[in-house]
């Protein structure tokens, strides 16, 4: 019997989305080798979370404890590793979320495990799992396997689908015995990023405007509002006097490598590629076919960024 | 006549001179040694041509001013003689100089030159002080001392004159004229116009071959190695000279591509201000001077501030290396080097580094190319040519350098694919290094790390020489620069040739024949800096487009006046935060030479293509006006079956 | 006194070059692929630098590798480490096995924090940092990042993004969590992995370079810490990824969206 077992993220009462992704993972995975799926919920007050938890037809173990509020990875490894090795547990398996990848080797090392983060998808014949992963910034898949009794592992969310509920599911208390004088960790503050505008270097989402725009960045503006971006330029928008010169991307201005890069109205010389080849996709919007930038965009758009740009921002709003 | 007063006028004239010029001059030999006693040949001519020839006085631009100088010069020559005459005649009132006694054909000979340069002078300083005080020409420097001076040479011609005529007024006019040659000479040491000493030594000990394209090679392994300038007495004493011999003339600052658009470089500047500091520091120097130690030395020179204090870092990274000023100078004056010591030294030793240039050292050093683009992606722009690889066959005549831009480059791609057809046309036999290759390092050593470029160049030299490659090929002047001038220093000696050059070449040899086509509007060439100015290759690329039946429209800066387009001296991979963009004026004038209908302009460098091609598009001059590199324009009128 | 910092340093290849899978599965093309510091250690190693320059201490940089990593090592010492070790080993370990050699090493340097970079960009396994905090019963704190931007002055005078307590055993810790920022104080000795926004690495000056050259390199056979270097997780095949071809041409804002959502998953 193989089980796996969950490690969940929650507030406000409720378990994260990517925790929901990461149980549906476990119910596939727990397919293959025949185990069951458990989830276990830290923290002081997660009864709400764990209710919820278990509508999704898993056994859910709550460790309620003041000394788990907040999350700090020194104080929560222990009890995890207790509740996996309580529930027999062969995976031990987070959302690749920062908490989960700051947790989990920690509780790897306490069971003795290997661990593979960031898993995208489940291969290998029947109850012989191997998990792919990425590589190299994704620019290699492995298929690695985890040979240690215990296997850990991160999963990226996106990969997999939500949680459907079902019924089965139950709450049980898990013991904890971490002692709070011993611990060396203390958290003194949480500050939540404020939704204004990331900075250019930091931001997951950036939109560029070039010399296509015509120095109209209000479009661009709007998008960059949707998506929680940043606005970069191209030197051509910054010498134009369009956008300020600390928004320039490129060789001599700053280098970006966003989740997400849009090009709007950028022809794409290597100054400017220089800056943001990084970026893991990109979407160039540009009206001329022949433009340079749509060789190193991964998405194309033939189109006025003016007119393409709302459209986009409509369709994005639409969806949530 | 009065033995006892000229005596004394003489002594008191030649030794205070003797004392305030040995106080400018000894400091120097606290400065870094270099040695100058080579090639006499060339000294000696460079001495007649520049020195006692003023060439460079009398450069087409500046011919005007360039005469009225030379007349003063010509005077100086003829009329030093009549000097020493009367101060012998202040001895002795018969004193003539051998074989120019008064009544002799020879004297009477000289008299009536010396008459002939007294009017020459006289018109000379006249038209000098005219400029100076009526049209003030930007390039000088508003000064007293200036307008000072030519009323002393005044004072002089006149007093001269009237000596001649005799009588009460002639004798004071005498005295009046020594006294005033006294005061002259005494006044040479403390301004510009001791360059009337200076100038023509510091000709005759000039840089073989000159500096700024062959950079010196710093030793980077010594013990007391020093990495760039730190403070004065790293600069070398022949620099020390240069300042001093500095008569703040301004032609460096006429075609300066960043004086003129605006940024806080002006080498005539850099002179006044090193001079000063020169002076400033002269006990501290002369202290240095005379010690022999090594410690005692080190600790003479432990007061001297930063350099940097004295010519700012703004300045110092302002410079594009493009190699005007030292075109200009009619005292040979050497200011890039310098500037790129004082580079060496930010970079090298205070790692006081512009974060895009750190940028560009770090993409070298990892991937070989400014952009940081993978290495062994490098020969995917010929990817479907078959072009040969000099790893892999032995049968080629010319290694084809590629360079950065022209691999990585989408815009530049498109020439090395020009030229790849025009070396098929032409049947030449030639081969890449492909992932081999990498950047020659010139913008990494002008931008001050001598220690990347050293790598980059040993790592050329060494592909080269494992491939037995003898003839290159280059497309970028920098690289072109590099490989030809700096390699040698790295035991890396290559018969190099700008692809202009080449396609010149092969058209004269009859190996290729462009089909002659004129271009719809007309054409304009951009001389590249390192191409025109510092290896003097004007013709060629003229060529190589009048053999495609393109007639050339100049600029009107073009050839040795040619205008940079601000990317040289590693300025490309930095921001132009200062002032006006270089690339902006040139493409102005590009504008205003091709009219209202546009054309082409033609160009030979990838950093100019770059330059102008962002230049017009800022300009939103797209429609009107191309960049295209000559190779292009070339290939366009040549069909591959011409295969000879 | 000053604090005694350990900092781990990976060679690893260069993110520019193309990285390409053997034919077979078995590995990665290596010719003409590019070397450098991995960048997340070498911040780490600019933050050590940075607060041994606050407080006096002593950086010591160690790998785990094959004698090429030596060349990391240099940089670093050009950077202005003190001293460099490096654990001899030859082919990839993973990274359980790195925390043990990591924790034999720290018993033996005894230092009051270990700085690693929160991953290598090579294997991007994001482990070893806690793994070696639970192997030493240390606090840790990963994401090590900081309020302040880049572009501020503090980062120009090269301050310290870490701060430590007056009483010199407590340190704070700003780190990256999703959705903002947390503080986190550890009792030292602790275990920090720096993040990108931690601070701007140094370029190391030509005397530094020259220095680092001479500086001596300690080297010890991985075998002989005593650890079990057989590995937990095994590569079994490397693929590359279904290429994404550049200029894929969407036909209107419908399709790049749907694109986005469903196949890139970025929106």
């Amino acid at each position: 019997m193989a089980n796996v077992l969950i490690v969940a993220e929650h507030s406000a009462g409720a378990p994260r989305k990517a925790t929901r992704h990461a149980v549906a993972a476990a119910h596939a995975l727990a397919a293959r080798t025949g185990g069951a799926v458990h989830v276990a919920v830290l923290g002081q007050g997660v009864g709400p979370a764990a209710e919820r938890l278990a509508a999704l037809g898993v056994e859910v173990h709550a460790a309620d404890a003041p000394v788990l509020a907040p999350y700090l990875a020194e104080a929560w490894a222990p009890v995890v590793a207790e509740i996996a090795q309580r529930v027999g547990a062969t995976w031990v398996c987070a959302a690749a979320t920062a908490q989960g990848k700051d947790l989990l080797p920690r509780v790897a090392a306490r069971l003795g495990a290997g661990m593979a983060t960031d898993v995208l998808a489940f291969a290998g014949e029947g109850a012989q799992v191997t998990l792919q992963r990425p590589m190299w910034a994704g620019n290699v898949i492995a298929e690695v396997e985890i040979t240690s009794p215990v296997k850990v592992i991160t999963l990226r969310a996106s990969e997999f689908p939500d949680a459907a509920e079902v019924a089965g599911g139950k709450v049980t208390a898990a013991p904890v015995a971490v002692d709070p004088g011993a611990l060396r960790t203390r958290r003194v503050e949480l500050r939540v990023v404020k939704s204004a505008r990331p900075e250019l270097t930091e931001a997951r989402v950036v939109i560029a405007g070039g010399r296509g725009t015509k120095g109209d960045f209000k479009p661009l503006e709007a998008l960059a509002d949707a998506l929680g971006g940043a606005i970069g330029a191209s030197r051509a928008a910054v010498d134009a006097g369009w956008i300020s010169n600390d928004s320039q991307v490129g060789q001599t201005g700053k280098v970006v490598a966003p989740d997400l890069y849009f090009a709007v109205g950028i022809s794409g010389a290597i100054q400017h590629v220089a800056g943001m080849k990084g970026a893991k996709v990109i979407v160039a919007i540009n009206k001329d076919p022949e433009a340079p930038i749509f060789q190193v965009a991964d998405y194309g758009l033939v189109a006025d960024g003016a007119t393409a740009l709302p459209e986009l921002v409509a369709r994005i709003t639409a969806s949530r | 006549m009065a033995p006892i007063v000229t005596g004394l006028l003489v002594t008191a004239a030649l030794g205070a001179f003797g004392w305030n010029a040995s106080r400018r001059l000894l400091p120097l030999l606290a400065l870094r040694r270099e040695p100058r006693g080579d090639r006499l040949g060339e000294r000696l001519s460079a001495l007649l041509r520049f020195g006692l020839g003023q060439r460079r006085l009398l450069d087409r631009e500046e011919r005007g001013p360039g005469l009225l100088h030379v007349a003063l010069f010509a005077a100086f020559l003829v009329l030093a003689l009549r000097t020493v005459t009367l101060f012998g005649m202040g001895f002795d009132r018969d004193f003539h100089l051998p074989g120019l006694a008064p009544e002799s054909a020879a004297g009477r000979a000289y008299l009536f030159l010396k008459d002939v340069m007294v009017l020459a002078a006289t018109a000379g300083a006249a038209g000098l002080l005219w400029r100076r005080v009526v049209t003030r020409p930007a390039r000088l420097t508003r000064s007293w001392e200036g307008v000072l001076i030519l009323g002393f040479i005044l004072g002089l011609m006149l007093t001269e004159l009237l000596v001649d005529g005799g009588g009460q007024l002639g004798v004071a006019a005498f005295w009046v004229h020594l006294l005033i040659v006294a005061v002259f000479l005494n006044f040479l040491p403390f301004g510009k116009h001791f360059h009337v000493v200076t100038a023509l030594p510091n000709v005759f000990l000039r840089s073989l071959p000159p500096g700024s394209a062959r950079l010196r090679k710093l030793d980077l392994e010594a013990e007391d190695a020093r990495f760039g300038a730190a403070t004065i007495a790293d600069l070398s004493w022949k620099e020390g000279l240069d300042v001093l011999s500095c008569t703040e003339c301004g032609r460096c600052q006429t075609h300066c591509p960043t004086h003129v658009t605006g940024k806080p470089l002006s080498h005539k500047a850099v002179n006044g201000a090193l001079k000063h500091h020169l002076v400033e520091q002269a006990p501290a120097l002369l202290a240095a001077a005379r010690t022999k130690d090594p410690e005692g030395r080190a600790k003479a020179l432990a007061g001297l501030p930063p350099i940097a204090q004295v010519v700012a870092p703004d300045a110092f990274w302002a410079c594009t290396t493009c190699g005007w000023c030292e075109t200009a100078c009619p005292v040979l004056i050497e200011n890039v080097p310098r500037l790129v010591d004082l580079r060496r030294h930010q970079v090298l030793v205070e790692a006081a580094v512009p974060d895009e240039a750190a940028r560009v050292f770090k993409n070298l050093e990892t991937q070989g190319n400014p952009w940081g683009i993978g290495s062994n992606k490098r020969a995917e722009w010929c990817a479907d040519l078959d072009v040969p690889r000099a790893s892999e066959t032995r049968d080629f005549e010319y290694l084809f350098f590629v360079g950065c831009a022209g691999s990585y480059d989408d815009r530049q791609k498109k020439v090395s694919r020009a030229i790849v057809k025009l070396l098929r046309a032409a049947g030449v036999k030639f081969a890449i290094l492909g992932e081999e290759e990498t950047c020659t390092g010139d913008a990494a050593r002008r931008l001050g790390n001598e220690y990347l470029f050293q790598l980059q160049a040993q790592a050329s030299v060494e592909a080269f020489e494992r491939h037995g490659v003898r003839k290159v090929i280059t497309q970028c002047p920098h690289c072109f620069n590099t490989i030809r001038n700096e390699l040698p220093d790295f035991g890396g000696r290559y018969e190099v040739v700008h692809h202009a050059e080449l396609i010149q070449r092969l058209v004269a040899e009859g190996r290729l024949r462009p089909e002659a086509a004129r271009e719809a509007g007309p054409v304009t060439f951009h001389d590249p800096c390192y191409l025109a100015r510092h290896n003097g290759v004007v013709e060629a690329p003229r060529a190589a487009l009048a053999s495609a039946g393109v007639e050339v429209v100049e600029l009107p800066r073009s050839g040795r006046t040619g205008f940079c387009c601000g990317a040289g001296g590693g300025r490309m991979w930095l921001e132009e935060r200062l002032g006006t963009r270089v690339n902006r004026n040139r493409v102005d004038e590009i504008a205003a030479t091709l009219g209202p209908a546009g054309g082409t302009v033609a160009v030979g460098c990838p950093f100019c293509l770059t330059m102008l091609k962002d230049g017009v598009a800022e300009t939103e001059r797209g429609e009107s006006i191309r960049v295209l590199d000559v190779a292009e324009i070339v290939a366009e009128r040549v069909t591959e079956s011409k295969r000879v | 006194m000053g604090l005694k910092i350990l900092v781990t340093v990976k060679r690893v290849e260069d993110p520019e070059s193309r990285i390409r899978v053997k034919p077979d599965g078995s590995g990665i093309v290596t010719d003409g692929v590019g070397y450098k510091l991995n960048p997340f250690d070498e911040i780490a190693v600019e933050e050590g630098l940075r607060l041994k320059e606050a407080h006096g201490g002593e950086v010591t940089v160690v790998t785990i590798g094959g004698t090429a990593a030596v060349t990391e090592l240099r940089a670093a010492l050009a950077m202005g480490a003190d001293r460099a070790l490096l654990v001899r080993h030859d082919g990839p370990l993973d990274p359980s096995v790195v925390s043990g050699l990591l924790a034999k090493v720290f018993e033996q340097e005894r230092p009051d924090l270990v700085l690693l970079g929160k991953q290598a960009i090579d294997d991007d396994q994001n482990q070893v940092g806690q793994y070696l905090s639970e192997r030493l019963g240390l606090p840790q704190a990963t994401f090590a990042s900081k309020h302040e931007s880049l572009e501020g002055e503090a980062e120009q005078r090269r301050l310290p993004g870490l701060a430590l307590a007056a009483d010199g055993e407590r340190l704070r810790v700003v780190r990256e969590v999703d959705g903002g920022a947390e503080t986190l104080e550890l009792v030292l000795p602790a275990v920090v992995t720096a993040d990108l926004r931690l601070n701007k690495p140094r370029f190391a000056s030509l005397p530094g370079i020259m220095k680092a050259k001479k500086k001596e390199v300690k080297e010890l056979p991985a075998s002989s810490l005593g650890v079990d270097l057989s590995p937990r997780v095994v590569i079994r095949r490397l693929a590359e990824p279904p290429a994404r071809k550049g200029g894929f041409q969407v036909a209107d804002v419908e399709e790049l969206w749907r694109r986005l959502h469903e196949e890139a998953k970025v929106l």
